[in-house]
C-alpha cells in the first residue's frame, strides 16, 4: 500500500506536467499567432495610413487612364444647310523611342508601314532616344483609312498593349482637320482656323467662342487585358454650329461672275456682295483673288469688303440727292442748270465730264453730273448733308460679324475745308466700305428702313436646336417718298444714263456707277493713273429683291469705269439670281429688247483726235499726259486724306463741240462718273 | 448507515440531465441554410460584378462604335459637300466631254476704241448694227470660275496688244 502512493503522486505530476506543457505551447503558438497577426497588422496600418496616397496612385496608375480628347470644332453652314467648314478626326502617330530596344529594325518596319523614309526616321529616332524623349510624331493628319492600314502594317501579336497599333513604342494621338469642302468658295468670310483650333480670320475667328471645341476628361477603368469596363465622363457641353446667311448658288454665282469682271478689266482686285435689303442678310460676299483655306501660304485673309476703305466717287451722289430730296428742296423732275461744266469752290474748281446744261435732277444724276450734285449739296448745308452721311452708316461699323471691320472715314465738320462739302457731294474726302455703300443703298431699296447687314442667321447646338436667331436691329433713316423718288432716279441710270451696261432681261434694275481715281497713303495725294470703278444696284427696281455691289480696284484694260467693268458684273449676277430664285419677270420681252438696243453712245470719229481713246490703249504714261492739260488747278495737291475728284481729263473735252450726234462716250471721256 | 444516508442525499444522487451527444438536425439545418444564404449572396455578388464588367466592357465599346459612326458620319457628310462642290462637278463635267469655254472668250466687255474699229465690228456682227450693246455676258455656269492670273494677265496682255495695233 505504500508503495502505491508514490505511484500515484508521479503519474498526478504527469499529467499535470502535460498540461502545462500543452498549455504552454498553445500559448507559444497564440502568441506566434498574435505576432503574426500584429506584424500583418502594422505593416496593414502602414500599407493603408502612411502609403495610402503613393499606393493608390500606383494601383490607379496601372487600371486607370485619364484621357483628355478635345471635342470637334462646330461647323460652319449656309443657310440651306450645306456644309462650309467642317473638323474632322484624324490622327497622329507617334513614338516613344524609350519603349523600343532595337531602333534600327523599328525604324524599318515603321518607315514601310508608314510610308517614310527610314534612314531619316532612323536618324530622328537614335537623336530622340539619346535625348530621352517620349514623343516624336512621325505622321500627322493621318484618315481613318491610313491609320487602319498602318495598324494592320505594324501588327505584331506578341505584344500586349493596351492600344493600336500592336507594335512597341508606337502609338496613335486623337487630332482633328478643319476641312473647306468648297475650298476657295467665301474663303474671305468663312477664314480659317489653325491647327490649335483657334480661328485666325473671318467667321472662324469673329465666333471663335461659339465654335471652339471644350477638352473633354474620361476617366477609364482597364482590366488586366487593357479593355475598358468603366469610364467615367465629365460631360461638357458640345461647340454649337454657326448657320450664316450666306447663300452657297449666290456665292458661287458672284464669285465666277466677278473673277470673269476682273479678268475682262485686268483689274489688281474685285469685289462683289450680294444683299437683301428687307432684312439686311448678306447673301454672298466674293472676293478676288481669294484663296484656299487649307492651304493658305502667303495669300491675304484680308476681307476687302468690309477691311478696306477706298472713295466711292458717283455712287455717293445718292447721298447728296437723298439729302436735299429728304429736306424737300426739288423733286426729281425739277430742272437744275449745270451751266458750263464748271463750279469752283473754296478756289477749287470741278468739272463735269462733258456739258449736260439743263436737265431734270434725275438725268443729272444718270449722266452723274458733278457741278449739279456739288450744286445740290450746297443747297443742303453741310449740317443737314453730314446728318444724311451718319445717318446712312457711313464714319462708324456696321456691326456685321465678321472681324476688323473698318469705320471708313468720315471727318467731323470741325475739320471741314471750304471745298470738302462739294468733294463729298461727289464722293471724295470720305473714305467708305463697300458694305457701307450697300447698306445705304439697301436702306432706298427698302422704302428707306435700314437693316443692319448681318451675315450670321442663328447658331444651333450640336443637337440641331436653335440656340439664338440674329435679328437685327431696323431703323427708318429717309421718309419713303424719298426712298421712293431716289428708286426713280436711279433707275433712269440704268435706263439712260452711265450704267446702261446693269440693264437685264426680263427684269428692271437701278443702280449707280462710280468710277474714283485711288488715294496713295505715301504720296498723301489722288493716284490718277488708277482708279476704283464700282457700281450698286438693285432688282427689280420695283421691289427689289437684291442689292448689289460690284468694285474693281485698278482696272486696266479698256474702259475702266464704273459702267464698263462693273455694271456687266453686276447685270451677270442679278439675272442669274433673279433667275433661279424664279422671280417673276416684270418687264416684257419688248421692253427689254427696246432698252438693250439702246447701246452707250460711241465716241464719233471727228473727236478721236481730242478724246484719245480710253485711256488702257495708251498707258497710264498716255493718261498722265492727258491729265496734264487738266485744268492747273484741279491738279493741285490735295489737302486731305481722301480727296479731290476735281477735274479730269474731260475738260480737255470742254473745247471740243458736242452735238446731238455725236455726244461723246461717257465711258471713254469721263474717268469718274 | 451514515454512509448510506450520505450517499442518498438529493444533492448525491441528483444527476445532471445527460445531453444527447449528437446535435439536432434543426442546427444542421440552420447552418446549411446560413452557409447557402451566404454562398448564394457571394454567387450573386459575383454574377453582379461580372456582368457590370461585361456591361462595362459593352458600354466602352459601343462608346467608340458611337465616336466611330459619328467620324463616318462627318467625313461622308464632307465628302458629299466636296463632290457636289463646283470644282469637282466642273471635273465630271469634263469627264463626261463638256468643254470648258475660257473666260475671256466667254465675256468681253470691251469697247471699240475708235470710230473705224467699231465700223469694222458692225459690218462683221450684224448684231452691232442694231445697237445691241456688244457687252454680252454669257452664263458662267461651264466657264472656269477663277481663271489662272497668269493666263488671264497673258490674254489680257495679248489683247492689248491687239487694240494697240487695231488703233494704229
Amino acid at each position: 500500500m505504500k508503495k502505491a502512493a508514490p505511484i500515484k503522486l508521479r503519474a498526478g505530476r504527469k499529467q499535470g506536467d502535460l498540461k502545462k506543457m500543452l498549455f504552454t505551447r498553445f500559448m507559444l503558438i497564440v502568441a506566434a499567432f498574435i505576432l503574426w497577426i500584429g506584424g500583418i497588422s502594422v505593416r496593414l496600418v502602414h500599407l493603408q495610413i502612411n502609403q495610402h496616397e503613393l499606393l493608390l496612385s500606383k494601383a490607379r496608375s496601372q487600371s486607370r487612364i485619364v484621357t483628355n480628347t478635345k471635342l470637334m470644332r462646330g461647323t460652319i453652314y449656309d443657310r440651306n444647310g450645306s456644309v462650309l467648314a467642317m473638323s474632322v478626326p484624324v490622327k497622329t502617330l507617334y513614338v516613344n523611342p524609350s519603349e523600343i530596344e532595337d531602333i534600327p529594325r523599328a525604324s524599318r518596319e515603321i518607315g514601310k508601314a508608314a510610308g517614310i523614309d527610314t534612314k531619316q526616321l532612323l536618324a530622328k529616332l537614335t537623336e530622340a532616344k539619346s535625348l530621352e524623349r517620349n514623343y516624336v510624331p512621325i505622321a500627322k493628319r493621318v484618315d481613318e483609312d491610313n491609320a487602319k492600314r498602318i495598324n494592320k502594317a505594324l501588327f505584331d501579336s506578341e505584344i500586349r498593349k493596351n492600344d493600336e497599333p500592336k507594335y512597341a513604342g508606337v502609338h496613335w494621338d486623337d487630332d482633328q482637320k478643319r476641312s473647306y469642302p468648297y475650298k476657295t468658295l467665301a474663303a474671305s468670310t468663312i477664314g480659317i482656323a489653325n491647327a490649335e483650333d483657334e480661328g485666325v480670320a473671318g467667321i472662324e475667328r469673329s465666333e471663335n467662342n461659339i465654335l471652339q471645341g471644350p477638352i473633354v476628361k474620361a476617366i477609364q477603368e482597364r482590366d488586366r487585358l487593357g479593355r475598358i469596363f468603366d469610364e467615367r465622363v465629365i460631360e461638357r457641353e458640345p461647340p454649337n454650329d454657326v448657320y450664316l446667311t450666306i447663300d452657297k448658288s449666290a456665292q458661287i454665282i458672284a464669285e465666277e461672275a466677278l473673277a470673269q469682271g476682273v479678268a475682262n478689266a485686268n483689274a489688281r482686285a474685285g469685289m462683289a456682295l450680294v444683299l437683301d435689303p428687307s432684312n439686311g442678310e448678306i447673301l454672298a460676299l466674293a472676293n478676288y483673288p481669294t484663296f484656299d483655306p487649307e492651304n493658305v501660304k502667303k495669300s491675304s485673309t484680308t476681307n476687302q469688303l468690309v477691311q478696306e476703305v477706298y472713295s466711292p466717287g458717283s455712287v455717293f451722289k445718292l447721298i447728296t440727292y437723298g439729302a436735299a430730296l429728304e429736306k424737300k428742296l426739288f423733286k426729281p423732275t425739277d430742272m437744275i442748270d449745270a451751266g458750263n461744266g464748271t463750279i469752283e469752290v473754296a478756289g477749287h474748281k470741278f468739272t463735269d465730264s462733258h456739258h449736260v446744261g439743263r436737265v431734270t435732277y434725275a438725268e443729272a444724276l444718270a449722266h452723274s453730273s458733278n457741278v449739279c450734285a456739288i450744286k445740290t449739296g450746297m443747297r443742303v448745308g453741310k449740317s443737314d448733308f453730314y446728318s444724311m452721311v451718319q445717318k446712312m452708316g457711313f464714319g462708324k461699323r456696321t456691326g456685321i460679324e465678321l472681324p476688323a471691320e473698318t469705320a471708313g472715314i468720315v471727318h467731323g465738320l470741325d475739320k471741314w475745308n471750304g471745298d470738302s462739302l462739294a468733294s463729298m457731294s461727289i464722293g471724295y474726302e470720305i473714305g467708305v466700305t463697300p458694305l457701307q455703300i450697300a447698306t445705304a443703298f439697301a436702306t432706298i431699296a427698302n422704302d428707306g428702313i435700314k437693316n443692319q447687314p448681318h451675315i450670321i442667321k442663328e447658331v444651333r447646338d450640336s443637337q440641331g436646336n436653335t440656340v439664338s436667331v440674329n435679328e437685327p436691329n431696323q431703323s427708318q433713316v429717309v421718309s419713303r417718298e424719298t426712298a421712293a423718288d431716289l428708286r426713280t432716279m436711279l433707275r433712269q441710270v440704268v435706263l439712260s444714263g452711265t450704267g446702261k451696261r446693269a440693264q437685264l432681261e426680263g427684269y428692271t434694275s437701278a443702280g449707280k456707277t462710280g468710277t474714283a481715281w485711288k488715294f496713295d497713303p505715301n504720296t498723301k495725294r489722288v493716284e490718277r493713273s488708277k482708279y476704283t470703278s464700282s457700281f450698286v444696284g438693285f432688282a427689280p427696281a420695283n421691289d427689289p429683291k437684291y442689292v448689289i455691289i460690284v468694285v474693281m480696284d485698278e482696272p486696266k484694260s479698256g474702259a475702266r469705269d464704273g459702267g464698263s467693268v462693273a455694271a456687266p458684273v453686276f447685270k451677270e449676277i442679278a439675272q442669274q439670281l433673279l433667275e433661279t430664285a424664279n422671280v417673276p419677270h416684270d418687264l416684257t420681252t419688248s421692253n427689254t429688247t427696246a432698252s438693250a438696243a439702246e447701246d452707250i453712245p460711241e465716241i464719233n470719229s471727228n473727236d478721236a483726235a481730242t478724246v484719245k481713246g480710253p485711256p488702257v490703249d495708251k498707258g497710264d504714261k498716255a493718261l498722265q499726259q492727258d491729265e496734264k492739260s487738266i485744268d492747273k488747278k484741279s491738279t493741285a495737291p490735295v489737302k486731305n486724306e481722301v480727296k479731290k475728284p476735281t477735274a479730269d481729263k474731260s475738260v480737255a473735252l470742254t473745247n471740243t463741240k458736242i452735238t446731238a450726234g455725236n455726244a461723246p462716250a461717257i465711258w471713254k471721256t469721263k474717268p469718274k462718273t | 448507515m451514515e454512509k448510506q444516508m450520505k450517499s442518498n442525499t438529493p444533492s448525491a444522487t441528483i444527476s445532471r440531465p445527460q445531453r444527447s451527444q449528437a446535435p439536432s438536425w434543426h442546427y444542421y439545418a440552420v447552418a446549411i441554410v446560413c452557409c447557402a444564404v451566404l454562398v448564394a449572396g457571394f454567387l450573386l455578388a459575383a454574377r453582379q460584378h461580372f456582368s457590370s464588367m461585361e456591361y462595362g466592357l459593352q458600354n466602352s465599346k459601343l462608346r467608340r462604335q458611337l465616336d466611330d459612326l459619328q467620324s463616318a458620319k462627318r467625313r461622308l457628310l464632307l465628302n458629299r459637300e466636296v463632290a457636289v462642290s463646283p470644282i469637282e462637278l466642273r471635273k465630271a463635267v469634263r469627264r463626261i466631254g463638256f468643254i470648258d469655254t475660257p473666260a475671256t472668250q466667254a465675256m468681253d466687255i470691251r469697247q471699240p476704241n475708235s470710230a473705224e474699229q467699231r465700223s469694222i465690228q458692225t459690218a462683221s456682227n450684224p448684231l452691232k448694227a442694231t445697237g445691241r450693246p456688244a457687252n454680252n455676258v454669257m452664263k458662267t455656269v461651264l466657264s472656269s470660275p477663277v481663271a489662272k492670273p497668269a493666263t488671264l494677265g497673258k490674254q489680257a496682255n495679248r489683247e492689248t496688244i491687239s487694240n494697240k495695233k487695231d488703233r494704229t
